[in-house]
């Protein structure tokens, strides 16, 4: 039952190379390695299933207390795979919470592994795995580390070297400061007998050479002097003084090049982690004034304060290197897989992640040389020449980047994967970072290109791995015996979309509880951490509450396709016919299919910027503000009137028609509704809807005209919200069985007519074209012409309803946003108002709203206003407070409950002012707030009233 | 427009014209006679109650996003349905309530369902006979009921032979209570006598957009005065915190499948076990997670007073960490559940500390009561577990009667007869303690926690057990402030604020004193360790061994356990 799921031919293969007939092959097999698994996530559940897969049979997991003890409705998914409990381990996080914490976690990692047999350690796209200091405790402890080791985690994962070593290889990397740090000792010791002196004094080990040097400048000297410190864990400067020198560079860098932001990264940081812009007021200023600057910098220390907290770089001894860079404004994010062993690196094609928000990525699409060479011939056939032109630029950037990142590998020594991660900006690109892990989107690049690993000696024995976390093992595990492989394309291309826990605007939203997820459908990848392994016992799915303890993802799911569209076309089928159901559950899941629509009704080549979804958003949010004006219940009650005065008219003397008419229309009412509600409710499935139906109408003169068959739309809207006819599911969740009977009946009328004139399904204009003649056409009879036309009335009829749809995105401007000819997006400027975005933000999820103007004790007990004595109070005057934040303590018969905001608010006044122990009881004002949202009483008439009214004005168009 | 002549039409001119002529399903066709003609009627009579509906009744019901009854049994189960007394009713439409045995996961379940689409499922005085028949064979075979109530209440135009009609229902589903269990689905808008109906029956789950109850809004307008929305009367909001709905859920399929997942932890009837599923969850698995959850709270700033959330107790114990929670909505302080322990359906009560501190009010001691007996009666072994500082005190809970509430749930304790353990969290405490399956009400065994703090009293106690020290201590104090008040005078303080900072130092000191018994008392009493010289309790499990020994003790009494109906007289209250 759970075939898809457990054995997915694009993911799941017999991986064990000690049962090939060749030697060489079965000299590679991994079947006696024991690895330890340190992340979570789904790279948990991908790397127990590859390594099973291996043959692999002594490996185990982590488990942090922090997210299991949060399973309140079943255990963890993956000890339903992994039952044998010696091999799960327990920790209270996988990372600690500080540094302290992180060098004691290591060595209980060490311990574990030690104690349980295991030799080698896989850390997946954990924080863990970029730890410089973890890997080389690992390797001094003698275990195998499954990633880059130490010496490539120095030279490309602390984010200052990389720069360095980038430069030295002759990758273009974005412009900025790299030593900071260096600068703040210079400033402080400004001569090199200053600096040799710090050498002296602390007794630095620094190496005689640079020491004597006295062509070395001297920002390289501090640089060798600093490292020597943090070797020996000594602070040579203070963050103060560090904050200082960057205020002073930022203020720099905002005069040398105006109308940009800076973005300051901690060299440990990652995935969005320690990273902060700043200068967002200057970004309109041509000529910014002193002042402006000033301004704009002045912000820096608290942000370099943040970044160095973010990465847990704040103790003695840390290296608090900050990059200062340039932030590239219109930019795509893209990033080129790696893998090497040291001494070979082979690329495996780009990914193009800037479809992200607040640096989280969301949509990850494969860039292959292969696929844009394709794509450029199609572009050229069909004669679009400004896509001809991109797409090549595209290319070009493509190869200088797997060409330069290859070179890079190679210079840092990389001897497992990584990536390169870029940003592109029109034909150039620059350098940004070396992730020197997996990542979360590795399997895009696994979809596009395998790797062939062929015996030098024998050209056909050769053996082929497509999972990057079996190369990892393997290399690993044999290291510089692998010769270079061989890139053999596998699709064309792949395509993922990260699940999460967030709400319509896409905000974190955790604590809900999946209760069903529809079974995997073929073609796609579920990457969810094990949540659809059912109950082993009864086959029952199991709830999962979403915790969020650590991120929102929830799952990857990703597609393949012989090229993008084909891989956008299958997303969106997989997207579509996915059903997640729960409490309190809210997904980015119609986000996604509302997205991944959008773009195949414009153009999936488009190129979006880092800067695409916010906007995106706040169009949503004012497609929701419109949609919600119309009462389709009211709007089809008006068109049955307005039908039945036509039809008296028409017919003033056969009373007959009225009636048939009004049966007729009688029959549509939830056919025709029941999806457009759906439509109307949900902005992103309105979203994707109108991008693909967005060559279907033209508005004249106020009036819709349909350029397809409203009819067929029904059906295809049918099957784009995923209601198709379905008799194994429940009747509710699709088309009713009366409306698909008509629906089917006319669907064969018109394509028994359309076969009859040789046109399309969608052939439309020429279709109605024909039907308006009243001579009879193609041989049929008089009689049979009338029929065919009559029956064309009557299917049509009521149909007119969802061209109202169209108005609204009419309404919003929605299609000023969209791919031009060269592919770039262009986005209205007024989606880039902020006041806009936060109003909008607001009308796609509505802050609870409240009309206490207080908080009352929730019952009666002993009331406390902080944790513990000696820990600070919960609340003071003038605070904010989030919802769910705690706010007192009531402690009842000896139990101390917490109490949590149900709103979010500002305490005005702390009325309770009873010491800690004093009693309240239930009802009694505690603390005089204002709520963030006040909740405004309106006349549910009133807004019926002005529902119709806009409903009305709408018919006007469709009638 | 030349349309002016063009009448609308929905028949397709290119369909064939549908065939009309009869042919026994299977057999060629041949010359048709007088037996043929018989043939077709009772062809059409099987079809009529699905088929004399006209569509507009079901699009209305769809239109209210509800399924027709029919749809509704396809949720329940891909298996046809074996329909009984299809042609009820003097229409031969089956009287607007379909009846039937139903295959679901293999076991034969009685189901009915109102038929909205028909005189809006109301029942007269054939149809509620129609019903009895049903229960009365659900009894006699010992079969599970499933009810789909959809239905506008007594068919007015029947008179008094509709309210006749229900009598009989009542009666036949009262008779059959206690026998075979019984799950009921609230669809649509049920009063009256729709409303008690389906309450007779174990389990009642509600979907959103439905109203049961005595009365609609119109009625209450009408006779009180009182405007309020159906969803304020009687939707699940309102009846999963009363209790009146044991379940709530989104929609009409989620409480059919819901209904499915229930009757798998449930038993046909009063004379077997519940369904045995065997497991792949290691029983001596350890349980991690309740010791995790346990340090984190004990060694949090609260310490050994910070409530925690009992659920993961009962995930870590269960099989595959799934179980099935009854009642979520209401009374949050003690969580009802079914689960699975090696295979075998458990019962778990548990208080939750982390709602109210677990206390025991009218709602929960009513909560309590209602699950224990179905589990009693049901043959379903049952898992305390103790976590609370007793009963709430106070007017509100009195003038509600918690010692009839607290005395329901004591009883049905008492009563008990399936295999019965207690383990003990934490807190136990009173007169909790005494009511909640000891030894001396009949528990088979009792386990404890090492954080147990079984005590005679709670942290209170220390006034009765150390009575004499704190007589002692609080009689030294007039002599202290006497004392010191001179001592100040004669240092050259001046009188009044002499006196008062004696008091002050005499209350501090006091204070100590008092804190110091505290801490003396729950160091020395508030411990397992007088429950296990005792004998109160049996043994202490560590946190991590709680599935390893409470599942090796559940066998064991369950091979020592004969399914069968409660026998012996019948005792006063419920």
């Amino acid at each position: 039952m759970n075939d898809l799921y457990m054995n997915n031919p694009l993911i799941h293969r017999d991986r064990r190379l000690g049962q090939s007939a060749s030697e060489w092959v079965r000299s590679f097999a991994c079947e006696d390695l024991k690895p330890l698994i340190v992340c979570r996530g789904p790279i948990r559940k991908e790397a127990m299933d590859v390594f099973e897969e291996m043959g692999i049979s002594h490996y185990g997991i982590l488990l942090s207390e922090k997210d299991s003890i949060v399973y309140a409705n079943a255990l963890a998914p993956e000890l339903r795979q992994l039952t044998d409990s010696n091999r799960v381990h327990r920790v209270p996080d996988y990372t600690g919470a500080s540094k302290e914490e992180r060098v004691e976690r290591i060595n209980q990692i060490i311990q574990i592994a030690k104690d349980n047999g295991y030799d080698s350690v896989f850390a997946g796209y954990g924080f863990m795995a970029e730890d410089e200091e973890f890997v080389a405790s690992l390797e001094n402890a003698g275990l195998n580390f499954i990633g880059p080791n130490s010496r490539t985690q120095a030279d490309a994962g602390k984010k200052d070297e990389a720069k360095r070593t980038a430069l030295s290889v002759g990758v273009s990397v974005t412009p900025g400061i790299n030593n900071v740090t260096a600068r703040t000792l210079v400033r402080k010791h400004a001569t090199r007998d200053k600096l040799l002196g710090l050498v002296k004094s602390h007794g630095l080990a620094v190496d005689a050479t640079v020491l004597n040097d006295k062509t070395l400048s001297l920002e390289d000297l501090a640089d060798a002097i600093l490292y020597a410190s943090y070797e020996k864990g000594l602070d040579l400067y203070s963050i103060e003084e560090l904050s200082a020198q960057v205020q002073v560079e930022v203020a720099n860098m905002f005069r040398e090049y105006p109308a940009s932001r800076i973005r300051l990264k901690a060299i440990g940081g990652g995935g969005g982690k320690g990273q902060r812009i700043l200068g967002a007021s200057l970004l309109t200023a041509k000529n910014p004034t002193d002042k402006q600057v000033k301004e704009a910098a002045a912000e820096a220390p608290t942000l370099v304060r943040e970044v160095l907290n973010e990465v847990k770089a704040t103790g003695v001894g840390d290296n608090k290197n900050v990059l200062i860079e340039l932030n590239i404004e219109q930019t795509r994010h893209n990033e080129i897989q790696l893998v090497g062993n040291g001494e070979w690196c082979v690329s495996l094609g780009g990914r193009d992640c800037s479809l992200q928000m607040h640096e989280q990525k969301l949509l990850e699409i494969s860039v292959t040389q292969e696929g844009l060479a394709l794509a450029i011939e199609k572009a050229k056939k069909a004669g679009r020449k400004a896509e001809v032109k991109a797409l090549e630029s595209d290319l070009k950037v493509l190869k200088r980047m797997e060409e330069d990142s290859t070179k890079f590998g190679a210079a840092v020594g990389l001897d497992s994967a990584s990536t390169f991660e870029c940003i592109v900006d029109r034909d150039r690109y620059y350098f940004m970072e070396v992730n020197t892990r997996i990542q979360v989107e590795h399997r895009v690049s696994e979809l596009c290109y395998s790797l062939k690993f062929t015996n030098p000696k024998n050209k056909n024995d050769f053996f082929i791995v497509e999972s990057l976390v079996e190369a990892m093992a393997l290399l690993a595990r044999h290291k510089k015996r692998l010769p270079k492989p061989e890139r053999i394309p596998r699709f064309g291309a792949g395509a993922e979309a990260r699940l999460n826990a967030t709400d319509a605007s896409l905000s974190p939203h955790a604590g809900g509880m999946i209760r069903y997820w529809s079974k995997p459908i073929e073609g796609e990848i579920r990457d969810d951490q094990g949540i659809c392994l059912v109950n082993p016992d009864t086959g029952m799915f199991m709830r999962y509450k979403v915790a969020g303890a650590y991120d929102s993802n929830i799952a990857l799911l990703l597609t393949n396709g012989e090229d993008r569209l084909d891989s956008y076309r299958q997303l969106s089928k997989v997207l579509g016919k996915t059903t997640l159901r729960g409490t309190d559950l809210a997904t980015n899941l119609e986000f996604h299919y509302g997205l991944v629509n959008w773009f195949l009704g414009q153009n999936v080549m488009a190129k979006p910027t880092t800067r695409f979804v916010v906007p995106y958003l706040t169009l949503i949010g004012q497609l929701k503000e419109e949609a919600a004006k119309i009462d389709t219940v009211y709007a089809f009650i008006q068109m049955k009137k307005a039908y039945a005065k036509r039809m008296a008219e028409q017919f003033p003397d056969d009373p007959q028609v009225g009636k048939t008419m009004s049966q007729i229309i009688d029959r549509k009412g939830i056919l025709v509704t029941r999806p457009m509600d759906r439509l109307l409710e949900d902005p992103h499935l309105l979203s994707g809807w109108l991008s693909v139906n967005r060559k279907n109408f033209t508005i004249e003169k106020g009036k819709v005209i349909w350029h397809d068959n409203p009819f067929v739309i029904l059906s295809d809207t049918y099957e784009y919200l995923n209601m198709c006819h379905d008799p194994s599911a429940p009747a509710a969740d699709v088309i009713w069985a009366h409306d698909n009977e008509l629906l089917q009946k006319g669907l064969s009328f018109y394509a028994t007519l359309s076969g009859r004139f040789k046109l399309g399904m969608h052939e439309f204009d020429k279709l109605s074209a024909l039907l308006a003649k009243e001579k009879p056409q193609d041989g049929f009879s008089a009689e049979e012409w009338a029929q065919i036309r009559s029956a064309h009335i009557g299917f049509e009829a009521g149909l007119e309803l969802l061209g109202m749809l169209f108005l609204v995105a009419e309404n919003v401007k929605f299609w000023d946003f969209k791919v031009e000819d060269d592919l770039e997006v262009t986005i209205p400027t007024h989606l880039h108002d902020a006041e806009l975005q936060v109003r909008m933000k607001k009308v796609l999820v509505p802050p609870p709203a409240t009309k206490a103007d207080e908080v009352v004790a929730v019952c009666g007990g002993m009331y406390y206003g902080q944790e513990a004595p000696g820990m600070p109070a919960f609340v003071h005057e003038g605070m904010h407070f989030e919802k769910g934040q705690p706010l007192y303590i009531i402690e009842v018969m000896k139990m101390f409950n917490t109490i949590r905001a149900t709103f979010s608010g500002t305490i005005d006044k702390i009325i309770m002012q009873g010491s800690d122990g004093s009693i309240v009881q239930k009802g009694q004002p505690l603390f005089k707030i204002t709520p963030d949202e006040k909740f405004i009483e309106i006349d549910p008439k009133e807004i019926e009233r002005e529902k119709r009214e806009r409903t009305s004005e709408y018919l006007r168009a469709v009638l | 427009m030349s349309d002016k002549a063009l009448k609308p039409s929905l028949k397709n001119p290119f369909e064939p014209p549908e065939k009309v002529e009869f042919t026994i399903p299977g057999e060629i066709s041949r010359t048709t006679g007088p037996y043929e003609e018989a043939m077709k009627e009772g062809y059409d009579l099987i079809q009529r109650p699905i088929r004399s509906v006209k569509i507009e009744q079901i699009e209305k019901q769809h239109f209210k996003k509800r399924m027709t009854v029919w749809e509704r049994l396809k949720v329940l189960s891909s298996q046809a349905p074996n329909v009984l007394y299809q042609n009820w009713g003097k229409n031969l439409d089956g009287a607007s309530l379909v009846t039937a045995i139903l295959t679901i996961g293999g076991r034969d379940v009685a189901v009915y369902g109102h038929d909205f689409t028909v005189r809006a499922g109301s029942i007269d005085a054939t149809n509620g006979n129609k019903l009895a028949r049903l229960f009365n064979l659900a009894g006699e075979k010992g079969i599970p009921l499933i009810g789909m109530n959809d239905s506008a209440g007594a068919f007015v135009p029947a008179g008094v032979g509709g309210l006749d009609g229900y009598a009989e229902a009542f009666t036949a589903l009262r008779k059959i209570s206690g026998v075979v269990p019984s799950v009921m689905c609230m669809f649509g808008f049920n009063a009256g006598g729709g409303s008690y109906l389906p309450r007779q029956g174990s389990f009642v789950i509600q979907p959103n957009d439905t109203f049961f109850g005595l009365t609609g809004p119109g009625v209450v307008k009408s006779v009180l005065g009182e405007d309020i929305t159906p969803e304020e009367l009687g939707g699940p909001k309102v009846h999963g915190q009363s209790g009146v709905a044991d379940l709530t859920v989104a929609d009409e399929v989620a409480a059919l499948r819901t209904a499915v997942r229930l009757l798998s932890y449930i038993p046909d009837n009063n004379s077997v076990a519940p369904p045995f599923q065997e497991t792949s969850d290691p029983l001596d698995r350890k349980t991690w997670e309740t010791n995790t959850l346990l340090k984190k709270a004990f060694n949090s700033p609260t310490g050994f007073n910070t409530p925690f959330d009992v659920s993961i107790v009962i995930q870590q114990i269960c099989d595959h960490g799934d179980y099935f929670e009854l009642q979520p909505e209401r009374a949050k302080e003690v969580v009802t559940a079914f689960g699975r322990l090696g295979g075998n359906v458990v019962g778990f009560v548990a208080n939750n500390s982390a709602v109210a501190s677990g206390q025991i009010d009218c709602d929960s001691a009513v909560k309590i009561a209602r699950f224990v007996r179905f589990c009693n009666i049901y043959n379903i072994p049952i898992i305390f577990m103790e976590d609370t500082t007793g009963f709430l005190p106070g007017r509100e809970q009195e003038s509600r009667g918690i010692v009839q509430a607290g005395r329901s749930m004591l009883d049905s304790i008492v009563d008990v007869r399936t295999p019965r353990i207690l383990l003990i969290l934490r807190n136990a405490y009173g007169g909790a303690y005494a009511s909640y399956n000891n030894y001396p009400t009949g528990a088979d065994l009792v386990l404890a926690l090492p954080t147990t703090r079984l005590a005679v009293m709670g942290p209170a106690g220390k006034e009765f057990v150390y009575k004499d020290e704190l007589r002692k201590i609080r009689g030294a104090m007039a002599d202290m402030v006497r004392k010191g008040t001179e001592e100040r005078i004669k240092c050259g303080m001046e009188g009044d604020a002499a006196k008062r900072d004696a008091e002050k130092e005499a209350a501090e000191w006091l204070k100590g004193e008092e804190t110091a018994l505290n801490q003396r008392y729950e160091k020395e009493l508030m411990n397992p360790k007088e429950g296990l010289a005792l004998g109160s309790i049996s043994s202490i499990v560590m946190p991590t061994d709680l599935r390893q020994v409470l599942g090796e003790n559940m066998a064991f009494l369950l091979r020592h356990y004969k399914p069968g109906p409660m026998m012996g007289p019948q005792r006063e209250f419920h």
